[in-house]
């Protein structure tokens, strides 16, 4: 029998010819492994250039710097999650949302909420949001000369977003949330079955540990999709190794998921218990000191991103922020992309984000305006 | 290992279930010869993943999976509590500190600072009570800026500003 009447009978039988290919492939990919490791050493995370303006604690507020004309008054501030680093949403050149709204001529700031320490375990939600927040929108604020910035809040950043503009309305002028879950009332999917309080007591888990610790953070993230993060990406890595671009993407990618911190204790106590398992942020029963977190207060536009196959904070979770607030002008776009493509995805950056400049450029102050 | 799932059509066990699913794909193309081998294969492949993915799913949300989480996670807390109880005691009969005394310690500067942060804000509206009192054009330490300052100096003063 000749290697060519194979398929017919049995499709998926590899014939000699396929066995000959598998092996030659395989010789190819291991000469290529010290070509893949330097990739691995060299590749740098953050495409655009930063200056650290203020530090609050273990607060980094930065401000990216660009040669590209400043168009608007109005700042940008993004604040990202406790969890992981931010420099995500500015990655690599091509994948960077930071890199569209400052070529957009957007004066952007990024919160670096750095890593807590075991000091830092009783920092707690109003610590966050109406001290570390508050002060880096204080100071960018003081720095522009605006009453009012814009926000952009990706994640847990999104949520602590929305409680900061709602307990200080006169200071946000637009608000974009990506991703932000706020609404934890749906328990259908694999992390809200987690986190719920018959099988997660938070309070024992910090008592214990003191921080959420970042691997235990990490390992829980991987297991919501473990085919995916565990066996297909690295058939795809083993596929690629040849393709330089593909590579730097990846290991850029692995720098970031791989970058993790642990959360401040009470403050991840917080907003495990009292958000996503007794869901008061959008019942309106969220206390942070001794303020009422009221979404009704929020009457800036809002523009609200969600990922259409988002595994950690499905559109479910953020939509309902848009009937909650008390805007007129609220505007949702639901991508097709997962939680972590929303931003480096190359299609949300050929799409979305040019769409997303554009929504904030109509809102804002033009220069000299 | 069994467990139950509601959200499972049909009985049988996972694996078994999951076999079927894969193969199930193919069915429809009655075996047909593939084109191109390496697609063919890698259509494969994605397809036993796409199946291996939806049945883990289903795994890790399953009750019996969540029961074992919760008792996996207790047994883990117990025994890094008994682990920090001993370190405490330990540490205790050598004279030395151990986490539960930073941690009062902590717990104090804390109740000091919000205290003390209680106070300049009540100072604060005193001040502008008596700015507003005296209703001078130009208000006691040079204007608004100044209850501001003092405003902003009492919430910075938490946060020890560097």
């Amino acid at each position: 029998m000749t290697a060519t009447s194979w398929p017919t009978t049995f499709p998926w039988m590899p014939t000699p010819a396929d066995a000959q290919k598998f092996w030659t492939d395989l010789g190819d990919k291991v000469a290529n492994l010290p070509k893949a490791m330097e990739v691995a050493r060299r590749v740098r995370v953050g495409a655009t250039s930063t200056e650290t303006i203020h530090r609050i604690d273990k607060l980094r507020l930065l401000r990216y710097v660009s040669p590209a004309p400043a168009r608007f008054d109005t700042p940008l501030v993004f604040v990202f999650a406790l969890i992981n680093r931010p420099y995500i949403l500015d990655l690599r050149p091509g994948k960077s949302v930071v890199s569209h709204f400052v070529n957009h001529g957007f004066e952007t700031y990024n919160v670096d909420w750095g890593e807590p320490t075991d000091g830092d375990r009783f920092l707690d939600m109003e610590d966050y949001v109406e001290r570390y927040l508050d002060q880096a929108v204080d100071v960018v604020r003081e720095r522009t000369g605006q009453d009012k910035i814009s926000i952009l809040g990706y994640c847990m950043g999104g949520s602590m977003s929305a409680m900061y503009t709602a307990l200080h309305p006169e200071k946000v002028k637009n608000l974009i949330l990506l991703a932000a879950p706020v609404d934890w009332s749906r328990k259908d999917h694999l992390l809200a079955k987690w986190t719920d309080a018959s099988v997660f007591d938070v309070d024992k888990l910090i008592q214990v540990y003191g921080n959420a610790p970042a691997e235990l953070l990490q390992g829980s993230f991987q297991m919501l999709k473990p085919v995916s993060n565990l066996v297909e990406k690295y058939f795809n890595f083993y596929e690629n190794m040849g393709d330089e671009k593909f590579l730097e993407d990846f290991f850029a990618m692995e720098t970031w998921l791989n970058d993790n911190i642990p959360v401040a204790g009470e403050m991840f106590r917080q907003f495990v218990k009292y958000c996503m398992q007794q869901n008061k942020l959008i019942n309106g029963e969220l206390r942070i000191g001794a303020k009422l977190v009221d979404l009704k207060r929020i009457v800036c536009p809002v523009l609200n991103l969600t990922a259409a196959q988002d595994h950690l904070v499905p559109p479910e979770q953020s939509l309902p922020f848009n009937d909650a607030v008390g805007s007129q002008d609220r505007t949702s776009i639901n991508f097709p992309a997962g939680h972590i493509g929303l931003a480096v995805g190359s299609r949300a950056n050929r799409e979305l984000w040019p769409k997303a400049c554009e929504w904030l450029a109509k809102r804002s102050d033009p220069t000299g305006g | 290992m069994s467990y139950e799932n509601p959200s499972s059509n049909g009985g049988g066990d996972p694996w078994s279930k999951m076999w079927a699913d894969w193969v199930g794909q193919f069915a429809p193309t009655g075996f047909a010869p593939p084109p191109n081998r390496d697609e063919a294969s890698r259509q494969m492949r994605q397809a036993f993943m796409d199946a291996w993915a939806r049945h883990c799913d289903e795994f890790l949300k399953s009750e019996a999976f969540l029961d074992g989480m919760k008792k996996a996670m207790d047994g883990a807390l117990a025994f890094r509590q008994q682990l920090n109880e001993f370190l405490t005691r330990v540490l205790h009969e050598n004279q030395l500190p151990a986490r539960s005394d930073t941690d009062s310690i902590l717990l104090v500067l804390r109740s000091m600072e919000e205290r003390v942060l209680e106070r300049i804000e009540n100072l604060t509206k005193r001040m502008r009570a008596l700015e507003d009192r005296a209703g001078a054009e130009e208000p006691i330490g040079s204007s608004e800026s100044g209850a501001a300052a003092a405003g902003a100096g009492a919430k910075r003063g938490k946060g020890a500003s560097r």
